[in-house]
């Protein structure tokens, strides 16, 4: 029975991971049938490849801001949305559309929205006179990466909303009553009660959503392409690059497997950290 | 810093390209270009050939394309051409992709590094014994140079599209200038006037320039510094040649679009096109098919587009020469077609033949067909201002960066430091360190020598 299974987890994950951990000790390139042998003479190129360390730092920051905020956000609205009933239940479903939207087309939503030149965001800051001139969102270092994660928490904070709308459904009713008949306030409810039972289901979202936006490509690619310069280049664009533009497969292959290191490190973080939480 | 000096119209082996123009503009009907061959001679059976290329992904071009395709297999019933649409900006890595999986298509649209890569990666199939004399001698000579690598011609030239110095002549007119400046500080001393009359919060871009971290963004780039006196690289490079004075003028320049915004940083030449047709760009730096991008979005007559956009040849540097790098688009058959007749037919077909020239090069490229001779079928369609600044004015200055392989891993360091020098305050020489330390450290991990 679960030899079926073992064949395609084989094919799609195995393999490719294998492969590439193959050619991450060669010299190997695209536009060249020639494949060969160079030891780890990639990671020794790889510690001192500046660019490497900028894009693990530029996706160190997309991915924890975009899921810290993102998350912090969903809770709140969740909480919030928690004592809605009747017709006001639609603001969830509103609330949760973003995640219906392809990420390709939400990254040219905000492209457009975030332009210097007409898009509506500088038009509304201009003519309530927040700013002076227009902001340059998309093609400044200073603003670019702020711009991509503001796109990206837009994306993804129904995710988190839908993961603690679940979560708070499943607090016990009576330890709530219970709570508010000695006189608990509505803040002290959330602390003492509610978060508690949301922490397991907080961090499997947290988890699962740190692999995500680390693999995150299509959305940066869109708004900015790692640029201007390298200033939004996660690791997954600098691979990206690599192997297609510079069609340099072995080295690629050496920073794919250096960025699978660390989110394998971060997982079983994330599982000790699960695994220590006392049963309920 | 840099100076001023008188233009210079230079002097190369595109003297040929000069009088092919000339004579292109003429209207000689004293000969005409090889006309259409069926190929139902050449194969009788039914034969598909698939056509990888990005001019049915545009949407300035796809009609045009689709219909010449219609009318071609029109005049061929027994061969069905299918295209297959891919986007420029990933033609090039996915038809090597394709060709090391062992399905490459029969032909494919290809330019300038995506040529030179797959030439490199001995994909191509060599087009001399398919070609003929007589088919040699009807191209433009620099044509068949661009197409030719280690001896071999791989590349039969479609359509002639050197950059050049796009103006919208209303936006000039409005700040009183007269004609389109011929050097880098006309240039700027005209960007400057258009920066003042419409400041960011008008939507005005006077300089629509692309910077982008591609191969295609250092060959805008390339013309540049080498009116500036820099060669940032050969074929034969071990290191990037960016630590000299000419280039950090060139720096220089760019950081001064960047700073005083006359340009948008990390925006791809398309993105200007559309703002063009809006009358938002002053000046615009771009192929022949900018007019047809801008009539795709406006709807411009040709009248109209003609009296509101003029081009010339990009502004000359502290060199005192012009250059251009050449976009032009080619058609390449693949080594492992297995219809390489019936493809090269359709290769010949799309090049040469007055149909296609006149059905989709000149309608929908804006471009010159690569033929030293005008049919006198299309002759009147290139007899406007446009085409004559393109065949006298710009292809002279043509000049070929040293596509290849190097030219892939350089293109990411060179472009990074342009963007840095743009949009930041840092130091040039910083930026120059850092575009040698990250070339060294490609080309160590590349494979390559």
């Amino acid at each position: 029975m679960l030899i079926p299974t073992l064949a395609v987890l084989g094919v799609v994950i195995a393999y490719p991971a294998v492969r590439a951990l193959q050619l991450s000790f060669t010299a190997t390139n695209l536009l060249s049938l020639s494949s060969r042998a160079i030891g780890a003479s990639n990671y020794h190129t790889l510690l001192r490849d500046s660019v490497f360390f900028s894009a693990l730092r530029n996706t160190v920051v997309f991915t924890f801001s975009s899921v810290v905020i993102a998350a912090i956000l969903g809770l709140v609205l969740a909480l919030i949305l928690e004592d809605f009933f009747g017709n006001f239940r639609i603001i969830q479903t509103i609330l949760l559309t973003p995640w219906a939207v392809p990420v390709v087309v939400a990254a040219f939503l905000f492209r457009y929205m975030l332009e210097e030149s007409g898009g509506i965001v500088n038009s509304i800051l201009l003519q309530l006179h927040l700013v002076g001139h227009a902001v340059p969102f998309l093609v400044s270092p200073k603003w670019s990466m702020p711009s991509v994660i503001a796109a990206n928490v837009w994306e993804q904070m129904p995710f988190f909303l839908l993961v603690f709308i679940a979560g708070l459904k499943s607090v016990p009713e009576e330890i709530v009553e219970a709570a508010r008949a000695d006189s608990a306030g509505k803040l002290s409810i959330i602390r003492y009660v509610k978060l508690p039972y949301l922490k397991s289901p907080a961090v499997i979202a947290i988890l699962l959503m740190v692999i995500a936006n680390f693999n995150n490509f299509p959305l940066i690619e869109s708004m900015t392409g790692g640029g201007p310069g390298i200033s939004t280049t996660t690791l997954v664009i600098y691979v990206y690059q690599l192997a297609f533009s510079g069609y340099n497969v072995g080295y690629a292959s050496a920073v794919g497997v250096a960025w699978l290191a660390i989110l394998l490190i971060l997982a079983v973080g994330f599982i000790k950290a699960v695994r220590m939480e006392p049963a309920r | 810093m840099w100076r001023d000096s008188a233009r210079k119209r230079r002097v190369s082996s595109a003297a040929a390209a000069l009088g092919a123009g000339a004579v292109l503009l003429a209207a000689c009907g004293s000969s005409s270009t090889s006309s259409t061959t069926s190929t139902s001679s050449a194969t009788a059976k039914p034969v598909t050939i698939t056509f990888a290329n990005w001019a049915g992904d545009e949407s300035n071009t796809v009609a045009g394309l689709n219909a010449a395709i219609k009318l071609y297999e029109s005049e061929n019933p027994n061969v069905k051409v299918v295209s297959q649409p891919i986007s420029y900006s990933n033609i090039g890595s996915q038809l090597l992709l394709e060709q090391r999986s062992g399905n490459p298509p029969d032909v494919a649209e290809v330019q300038g590094d995506y040529t030179a890569a797959l030439a490199y990666a001995g994909a191509l199939q060599p087009l001399s014994s398919y070609a003929g004399k007589t088919f040699m001698d009807s191209l433009v000579s620099q044509s068949i140079a661009g197409g030719t690598y280690n001896g071999q011609f791989v590349a039969t030239p479609w359509i002639i599209a050197p950059f050049g110095l796009w103006y919208n002549k209303n936006i000039l007119a409005s700040v009183g200038i007269s004609n389109p400046p011929s050097t880098i500080d006309g240039l700027l001393a005209d960007l400057a006037k258009i920066r003042a009359k419409y400041p960011p919060s008008t939507g005005m871009i006077p300089f629509g320039f692309d910077t982008t971290k591609r191969s295609y963004g250092l060959d805008i780039n390339w013309s540049f510094m080498k009116t500036f006196g820099s060669t940032p690289l050969t074929t034969s490079s071990k290191q990037l040649n960016v630590d000299t004075p000419q280039f950090s003028d060139y720096l220089s320049f760019i950081r001064t679009l960047g700073t005083k915004g006359y340009d948008v940083p990390n925006q791809l030449q398309g993105h200007f096109r559309s703002i063009a047709a809006v009358n938002k760009v002053a000046f615009a730096v771009d192929g022949p098919y900018f007019q047809s991008a801008v009539q795709n979005t406006n709807h411009m007559s040709n009248s109209a587009f003609y009296s509101t956009f003029g081009v010339t040849a990009l502004p000359a540097g502290p060199t005192g020469n012009h250059y251009t790098v050449p976009t032009d688009h080619q058609l390449v058959m693949f080594k492992d077609s297995k219809n390489k007749a019936a493809a090269w037919n359709f290769m010949k077909w799309l090049t040469t033949s007055p149909q296609a020239i006149k059905s989709y090069t000149i309608p929908y490229e804006d471009a010159l067909p690569p033929l030293k001779v005008a049919d006198p079928s299309y002759a009147s369609m290139v007899d406007n201002p446009n085409f004559k600044a393109y065949a006298t004015v710009i292809e002279p200055t043509v000049i070929r960066p040293p596509w290849g392989p190097k030219y892939d891993i350089a293109f990411p360091p060179i472009m990074t430091g342009v963007e840095s020098a743009m949009t930041t305050s840092t130091p040039l020489t910083q930026i120059v360190s850092t575009m040698k330390s990250v070339f060294a450290t490609a080309l160590s991990s590349s494979g390559l020598s």
